[in-house]
């Protein structure tokens, strides 16, 4: 990095902590804390939990995965419009209608305060581990890639996500949420702008975007109906829909954005603007990252793009071996560059016949590559066997700092840090606000002065701020950490959106039937974790099913009181 | 439904919002074809 990058990361950071000290000035009481007063209009509400759920990861390892095996992650998101339609139509009249501060208080209202307790707990440890994977998985590959100290790395953008969360509360965060996004879209925009423009001359837009589909990095859709396959239009749409519902409906980091709006309208169009803007927002950074791979087929990629690996190996006993096969590794790229130039030009001239026969060449000699890498990642393995084999979210990265020119590194990494810091306030605040007005105020001090509760839940968001870098520092490595966040979170989401969905339709079965049928579906969904290979995305759908059917059973055999709410 | 005001709030754009619930849902419909035309055309 160069000055000028500095000075854009130093600017854009600090900006951000002062703009968000300053916005969350003057806080009174706890809706003024935790609800910005209920003041918001759509637009802040719409960036805000669209920079809640963006976070770091997803700019780092979508690209990344992209490039690895195609754009057809996408279709993960092809439930959320739906989940914003059903929001739209039941969450936010309820949520505004009962004034609640956390989602879990409508549930003491609708069944008693056990579920209440229940589904806060759930939150705070699934949300709990998040917030230090948020904040440890940006600054893993920042550390490598730039060679920074991952402590400082954690210790540094805890702190300042600290400082604006616990001073100015949602108000802070909501409006730093708005500047953030704006950071990552300019970064992200600029990014993609100069990767097309860094592309070899004699290859235009429309020719990179032909080798990129040649190459099956276009899978943007599968219509095959597999349950095994975790990404097609069915398990999206499906699977995608329960999971989103969860998040949007049911997880405080995400309630406490859109009922911080001025009303159900400004609430709702939020959400419904979420819900058509957000896919070909993942579409657009999961396109970059099929350009990164055809700006790789005419530039030698590394073999391993995690550089601590390769410098680890380099300097230790298989040194030799992993050298050869990076010498075999450079004259199969000289091959393969040559069959794409081919390609290309079988393209422009567009004579099919030849488009067919250099695309099955490329793909062989792409075949071939892969199988040199794979024997490196054995070699690597060997020599540090704790290694994680997948280098797929450090390809992005990779390519933004050799690549980009100056100025423009120092923007991207912004926009990464900026995504890193807002998931990570997002959760701070709903952590807190669900740790003080679920647990403290509620179980201990009902009635303290609205002064001191600030006052406590500054302090709290003070300590899960603490908490989460502790996390982040002691993280241990994971494999593709998109996978892990949306894993962590399925184990529990689907237990918690089936609480949620009985409140909300069911209102003949009562709190208790509710209670013990949330412990069976979380037992059945860790079931299906440990013991079967179900897709992550289906652990939603077991853990909901399993409340509803069992709080159903437990209802005939036990009936209750009927709550109307 | 009224905010927090006490005024009644108006539905942006549209007459009702059984119309934007259709756009929004019209809108993953629209990019399922897009993205199924995007995949066919350059593969």
């Amino acid at each position: 990095m160069q000055t000028i990058d500095w000075i854009i990361l130093i600017f854009s950071l600090v900006f951000i902590v002062v703009y968000g000290v300053w916005k969350g000035r003057r806080q009174t009481d706890l809706k003024s804390y935790f609800l910005s007063n209920r003041d918001l209009r759509w637009y802040t509400v719409l960036f805000s939990i669209m920079a809640t759920q963006a976070s770091a990861i997803t700019f780092l390892s979508a690209p990344g995965q992209a490039y690895v095996d195609g754009m057809r992650f996408v279709q993960f998101y092809f439930g959320l419009p739906l989940g914003m339609i059903i929001l739209s139509i039941t969450a936010v009249p309820l949520y505004h209608k009962m004034k609640v501060f956390t989602a879990y208080e409508f549930l003491e209202q609708r069944f008693d305060v056990k579920t209440r307790i229940l589904a806060s707990l759930l939150f705070l440890v699934q949300r709990g581990l998040a917030a230090g994977l948020t904040i440890f998985a940006p600054a893993l590959i920042l550390s490598i890639l730039l060679g920074w100290d991952i402590y400082w790395t954690n210790l540094i953008i805890g702190v300042l996500v600290i400082i604006y969360t616990a001073f100015g509360g949602t108000r802070a965060v909501a409006w730093t949420h708005y500047y953030q996004m704006l950071i990552i879209l300019f970064g992200m925009v600029a990014a993609f702008f100069f990767l097309i423009n860094a592309l070899p001359g004699h290859l235009g837009f429309l020719d990179a975007v032909h080798i990129a589909g040649k190459m099956g990095r276009l899978n943007t859709i599968d219509f095959k109906f597999d349950l095994m396959n975790r990404y097609t239009v069915w398990t999206g749409i499906l699977g995608g829909m329960f999971l989103q519902l969860s998040y949007f409906g049911t997880d405080q980091s995400q309630v406490q954005r859109y009922i911080s709006g001025a009303s159900v309208t400004q609430s709702r169009l939020g959400l419904l603007l979420n819900g058509i803007v957000k896919i070909p927002m993942q579409f657009s950074v999961l396109f970059i990252g099929a350009m990164v791979f055809v700006f790789f087929q005419f530039v030698q990629p590394p073999l391993f793009f995690n550089t601590v690996e390769t410098e680890r190996v380099q300097a230790g006993a298989y040194a030799e071996q992993y050298t050869q096969l990076e010498e075999k590794y450079a004259d199969s790229f000289v091959v393969k560059k040559q069959i794409a130039n081919q390609l290309v030009s079988a393209l422009q001239t567009g004579d099919a016949e030849q488009v067919r026969r250099t695309q099955e060449q490329l793909m062989q000699a792409h075949q071939h590559s892969q199988e040199i890498k794979k024997q490196a990642v054995a070699v690597l393995k060997a020599n540090n066997p704790q290694m994680d084999a997948k280098d797929t979210n450090y390809i992005f990265l990779y390519y933004v700092t050799r690549y980009l020119p100056a100025g423009l590194v120092g923007l991207v990494i912004a926009a990464i840090i900026a995504a890193s810091m807002s998931s990570t306030s997002g959760e701070l605040n709903a952590l807190a606000s669900t740790t003080i007005v679920d647990i403290y105020r509620r179980l201990f001090k009902p009635k303290e002065t609205s002064k001191k509760m600030v006052k406590a839940s500054r302090l709290a968001t003070v300590l899960w701020g603490v908490y989460a870098i502790l996390l982040a520092e002691y993280a241990s490595r994971l494999g593709s950490l998109i996978e892990a966040v949306n894993i962590l979170g399925s184990l529990f989401y689907g237990t918690i959106l089936g609480i949620f969905i009985v409140a909300f339709y069911l209102k003949r079965i009562g709190g208790s039937a509710t209670f013990y049928a949330a412990f069976i579906a979380e037992a059945a969904v860790v079931y299906c974790f440990v013991f079967t290979d179900l897709p992550f995305l289906w652990y939603n759908v077991v853990g909901c099913l399993g409340v509803v059917v069992f709080a159903w059973l437990f209802s005939l055999i036990s009936p209750q009181r009927t709550v109307s709410v | 439904m009224e905010n927090n005001a006490g005024k009644k709030d108006n539905v942006p754009v549209f007459s009702s919002w059984k119309k934007w619930y259709w756009l929004v849902g019209g809108s993953l419909v629209f990019y399922i074809v897009l993205f199924y035309l995007f995949r066919i055309t350059f593969e």
